[in-house]
């Protein structure tokens, strides 16, 4: 038999969730699949993967991760700060490269974005320009210097009203 | 779902790798408990399901309707208080066997799975279909029975008892009042019926081996689980296995520079549309997305059980190689005089690769002529996940998907109806009728 073995959900919901510390650009070029890097290094045998074609198949791996299916992490952990409505905390590490983290509306517009993100250790905070207390954040989208998606944040509730009171 | 939760209550003071002891964990905790985490889960997974909708900007709503998780679910207060689960992921509260320490921990809400970023989705109705499809119900069914009629069987340690009660309790009698598992009633009684009735529904495809004696309709007459259903999706299965040679022509021209290459990326797009408009309007209004969450549920409890040397394999001497559920299931059903179906392996693995491939052709990932490059570049999950489908599929049910020239619609009961197949091999599909069988699934060794 060779199905695969299941992983724990926490592992997707971290991308240092691995098994053994695979660090975080492996982590992620394994999160494309080899899919990438295989058509860089062959670029004339197949198409590159448009940016759209690159969240589907994201969100496909995410997804069999949450049903428990083996695979590296594409997800990670996204929370509103409770002191500042417009600022997400995400849990990393991530790649050392610059990111771009964009936070979306469940329409599918874009709510802000921040390219200049503060790094609390393995972690970064986000100020989304725009973001209000009370709205949802349907979903985070983490894209790498070419702007292509490599990460994915999941559902942010809007913050209560008692924390909104005390956001800036 | 309850392979998910052998994943979230995993207890870390037990070491790596003891998956078997997660899932052994699952079956100790008492089924009041259990149902109970159903009905939370059906909440909170069901509202991540819907998430995972929005993550891309995916054309079409998850079950249905994102109306249909809040609208059937118990009210927070009242499923979060007194009819809480008890169910902790943080705290291991799992009594000691042998003995059980009394009382059994219940722990505060939030229970496992709540909260968790990446969502708790549960598998797609395709799952059930595949896995039930394996004979696991009916073999699962007649050692429970055997267990609590007679002596037929090995003693049972105490684990034994606790997944043999847990069993009959949980899928064998009505579960409890106003629970969100409680999909029978005077109207639609027999759950095996109704499980059917959603396979037909949905994908107009039947189960290869018959219902038991006494489930089924007078030999002659209209199956009940086809009565009154209007519209299915009788070509489901057909546009499938289309999509399905597509994608393997893609394959096999991924890396062809030389010559005419046949693979047609507009096709496979529009049959990946035919496939996500037909599961689609089944769906309208949320239809079947209870039924769909109960059934993949039912069939992980067995799953889980033959996943692992569970107590139940280990005390009938059904053990199995690692990750090997196809074969403790053979072993298991010769123990209660059951031959479980040829091609049990590959409909175990089928089931965990189709059920998240569907769900993405359903949420019309794949509906773009641009996206098809995904289902057949290897190099990818996708790809790689397709390719497999289409080597377990051709075995399985015996669709030479492979052999491009031929260009047959899917023999109507499957491919390998014949020998002595007890539980059926082939998916039966439209138009057919079960497989003959000798001893359908309900035999009494």
């Amino acid at each position: 038999m060779t199905a695969e073995p299941r992983t724990n959900p926490t592992v997707a919901s971290s991308t240092d969730g691995s098994e053994s510390g695979i660090d975080a650009i492996r982590l992620l070029t394994q999160a494309f699949n080899g899919l990438l890097d295989s058509m860089r290094a062959n670029p004339l045998l197949t198409p590159p993967l448009s940016p759209k074609n690159v969240e589907v198949a994201l969100a496909y791996q995410g997804y069999r991760q949450g049903l428990g299916r083996a695979g590296v992490s594409v997800l990670v952990r996204v929370e509103r700060d409770p002191k500042a409505a417009d600022v997400i905390d995400l849990y990393g590490p991530f790649p050392d490269t610059p990111l771009t983290i964009v936070a979306f509306n469940a329409d599918g517009t874009e709510i802000g974005r921040d390219a200049e993100h503060t790094r609390v250790g393995e972690n970064r905070k986000a100020t989304i320009p725009g973001l209000k207390p009370h709205q949802l954040v349907a979903r985070v989208e983490v894209l790498d210097e070419h702007n292509v998606p490599i990460l994915f944040g999941g559902t942010i509730p809007p913050v209560s009203p008692t924390t909104a009171s005390r956001s800036k | 779902m309850f392979r998910t939760l052998a994943r979230l209550i995993h207890d870390p003071a037990s070491g790596p790798n003891t998956v078997e002891a997660d899932a052994t964990n699952v079956f100790l905790i008492h089924p009041v408990q259990l149902s109970r985490w159903l009905e939370q889960v059906w909440f909170f997974g069901g509202q991540s399901q819907i998430a995972w909708g929005s993550l891309t900007g995916l054309s079409r709503d998850f079950l249905g309707s994102t109306d249909i998780v809040g609208a059937l679910t118990m009210p927070i207060q009242l499923r979060d208080t007194q009819l809480a689960s008890g169910i902790s992921a943080t705290n291991n509260p799992f009594p000691t066997v042998p003995p059980p320490e009394p009382p059994i921990p219940f722990s505060p809400p939030p229970p496992p799975g709540a909260g968790l970023p990446a969502g708790l989705p549960w598998e797609h109705l395709m799952y059930a279909l595949l896995i039930e499809q394996t004979g696991v119900l009916e073999i699962c069914a007649e050692v429970v029975r055997r267990y609590v009629v007679g002596e037929t069987l090995e003693v049972p340690t105490i684990e034994t008892e606790h997944w043999l009660r847990a069993t009959e309790e949980l899928f064998f009698r009505d579960p409890p009042l106003f629970n969100i598992a409680g999909i029978t009633s005077s109207l639609r009684p027999d759950l095996r019926i109704s499980r059917r009735n959603a396979y037909w529904r949905l994908f107009g495809m039947d189960l290869a081996h018959p219902l038991p004696p006494g489930h089924g309709a007078p030999a002659g007459s209209e199956p009940p689980w086809k009565r009154d259903v209007g519209i299915f999706n009788s070509r489901f299965r057909s546009v499938l296995v289309e999509f399905l040679r597509e994608v393997w022509i893609g394959i096999e021209n991924l890396k062809n520079l030389v010559g005419a290459k046949p693979t047609d990326d507009a096709y496979i797009a529009e049959l990946a549309r035919l496939l996500s408009d037909m599961l689609g309007m089944r769906r309208r209004g949320g239809q079947l997305a209870r039924e769909e969450f109960v059934h993949v549920t039912w069939l992980s409890w067995f799953h889980l059980t033959l996943e692992y040397n569970t107590p139940l394999i280990r005390d009938l001497k059904a053990e199995g190689p690692e990750s090997d559920p196809a074969d403790r299931l053979i072993k298991l059903g010769q123990r209660v005089g059951i031959t479980a179906p040829p091609h049990a392996r590959e409909y175990f693995e089928l089931a965990d690769l189709m059920s998240p491939l569907l769900r993405f052709i359903e949420l019309g990932a794949f509906n773009d002529p641009s996206a098809a490059v995904l289902l057949y570049d290897v190099s990818g999950q996708i790809g790689r996940d397709a390719n497999r489908i289409i080597d377990l599929w051709q075995m399985a049910t015996g669709d030479r998907l492979k052999d491009t020239a031929v260009r047959t619609a899917p023999s109507p009961s499957g491919a390998h109806t014949g020998g002595r197949v007890p539980i059926g091999a082939g998916l039966a599909s439209v138009g057919a009728t079960p497989a003959p069988t000798g001893s359908n699934g309900a035999g009494r060794g």
